[in-house]
């Protein structure tokens, strides 16, 4: 009895070094897998409803390909072709020249912070061209990468879609496979787990997605407001508050780095510093609307998790995992926090002898 | 919609008939907890059922342990017995093929009132869980009903049984008194 145990015990440690060994060997399918993963969790309840409403869970899965590829064309068509411009102007050694735009940008920023008794003795455009052009020579091979990208994202869309058409369909059928891994003697506790930490992650991430999408709109009308007294337009308008709440999926972090690109676009299409303190205001709203009313009350106390923890646990994930290691880091923690609470208190008294 | 509901239904009934061999869909068909379902709620559940195979005194669940499941036995028998704190034994009954066991945790996650062990090598048991259930309440509240009235017909059944069985040992009490007495 004894050295069966031992022998199980053993198959086990030897797949689990199996399984990382695979997973480390093919890390870069982790990437389009965990997105997946993220995508089918917040489409599950979609389907579900529409399978209540009376529509075929096919149909359902077929509308939401079509969608997603119509979307991916749509940005194809209308984004590469401007990144292609740019590229081929940028990489033509002539772009820099007196009259190009990022001069024009430099030298209404320095107007108007010379108006504010900011900036008195700002560089001259010559040397910026000089420095510029430094910078394009060095990083000629930006442009070879950007293609390498161009590639792998189009490799990353093909696996990603495959991976999620499986787990759409099959989403249950790999929940029960899981279940039917659990040993006879902790059958209970583990589907608890199971649920549980796939309950947490569920609604954290579809709290995410209605959470981003209330605050778009609010960073979009306020930004409309804005429009009156500064030069934003609605595209623009539109353009920052997108990025607002996509980047808002990363907690703590994200808000910033929406902040940074808002005023960045706004840098790069129309300088002018009351636009971009106008940007950097509605980010602050926005954020403060966030955390004072929008999060209380679309994820309620779900994923309790202390700010210091917040931080720390999204800075690893960045480490780990990139963008959507910071994106699951909280949810992650939320898990772990789901599993530490069912050990200790609802499974307190679990005995296997 | 009519269209669609019309297409769900054809779908779900060439599953099923698809399934016709399948032990699982031939057992749990015929439980009484199941037939008066839908067979659209009834496919629900069926793909969400468990298979767990069990060796003789291996336990299924553990008194005092929170339960989250109730079992059907397939085939074999289990025996639901009670151990109190001196380790003395009581059983309180034998699950044969066909019946179901753990079947308030199911309806209310709470801890196991006795423990449960595989009294035969090669037990197969089904599994339902309370979170299949909920599962089920959202997608078809009226079939929920139907297994809720199950599930409680099957506790007050019961529960009968232990008065049955406590007022034959009230009455063995009291003949026994006045035979001594």
């Amino acid at each position: 009895m004894k050295s069966d145990k031992f022998f199980r015990n053993l198959i086990i440690v030897l797949t689990l070094a199996l399984l990382t060994l695979i997973f480390y060997q093919a890390s870069s399918l982790l990437t389009p897998l965990l997105s997946a993963m993220v995508v089918a969790y917040i489409l599950y309840p979609l389907i579900n409803f529409s399978n209540r409403v009376g529509i075929p869970k096919g149909v359902t899965i077929f509308a939401i390909l079509v969608f997603i590829f119509l979307t991916s064309v749509g940005i194809i068509f209308s984004v590469i072709p401007s990144i292609h411009d740019e590229m081929v102007a940028l990489t033509s050694q002539s772009t820099i020249k007196p009259e190009s735009h990022l001069i024009k940008v430099y030298n209404s920023l320095s107007d108007q912070l010379a108006g504010f008794g900011i900036l008195n003795d700002p560089t001259s455009p010559e040397e910026v061209i000089e420095k510029l052009q430094e910078w394009q020579e060095e990083n000629k091979n930006i442009f070879l990468n950007l293609l390498g990208a161009v590639r792998q994202t189009g490799e990353f869309f093909m696996v990603f879609m495959f991976i999620l058409v499986f787990l759409l369909l099959d989403g249950n059928k790999l929940y029960m496979s899981l279940v039917n891994l659990l040993p006879n003697s902790f059958f209970e506790p583990g589907l608890l787990i199971l649920r549980k930490t796939s309950d947490v992650l569920g609604y954290y991430l579809r709290g995410l997605v209605i959470e981003n999408l209330i605050l778009g709109l609010i960073s979009f009308l306020l930004l409309l407001i804005a429009m009156s007294f500064t030069p934003l337009t609605v595209t623009l308008c539109f353009l920052i508050s997108l990025a607002i709440a996509l980047t808002n999926v990363i907690r703590i972090v994200g808000p910033f780095i929406g902040g940074a690109i808002g005023v960045f676009i706004v840098l790069m299409t129309n300088p002018d510093l009351l636009a971009m303190g106008s940007v950097f205001f509605v980010v602050l709203i926005v954020q403060f609307l966030d955390n004072v009313l929008v999060l209380p009350l679309v994820m309620k106390d779900q994923v309790n998790v202390h700010p210091v923890f917040c931080l720390l646990s999204v800075l690893m994930g960045g480490k780990i995992a990139g963008i959507l290691g910071m994106m699951l880091a909280i949810p992650f923690i939320g898990a772990i926090k789901v599993v530490y609470r069912i050990l200790t208190v609802e499974m307190k008294k679990f005995r296997i002898d | 919609m009519k269209f669609f509901q019309k297409l769900i239904q054809r779908a779900t009934l060439n599953t099923l008939d698809e399934m016709a061999n399948d032990e699982k869909h031939r057992f749990m068909r015929d439980n009484p907890l199941l037939k008066d379902l839908g067979e659209e709620a009834y496919l629900f559940l069926l793909k969400r059922v468990a298979k767990r195979s069990y060796v003789r005194d291996e336990l299924v669940f553990k008194q005092d342990n929170l339960g989250v499941c109730c079992f059907f036995v397939r085939q074999g028998s289990v025996e639901i017995y009670f151990e109190s704190e001196e380790k003395n034994k009581t059983v309180y009954t034998i699950k044969k093929a066909g019946a179901l066991f753990g079947e308030i945790s199911a309806i209310h996650k709470t801890y196991r009132a006795a423990s449960a062990k595989a009294l035969e090598n090669d037990t197969e048991l089904f599994v339902l869980s309370s979170f299949d259930l909920e599962d089920l309440q959202k997608q078809y509240p009226s079939d929920y009903l139907k297994i809720l009235q199950g599930i409680t017909h099957t506790i007050l059944d019961v529960l009968d049984e232990t008065s049955r069985k406590l007022r034959l040992a009230e009455k063995a009490n009291e003949d026994l008194t006045k035979r001594l007495g």
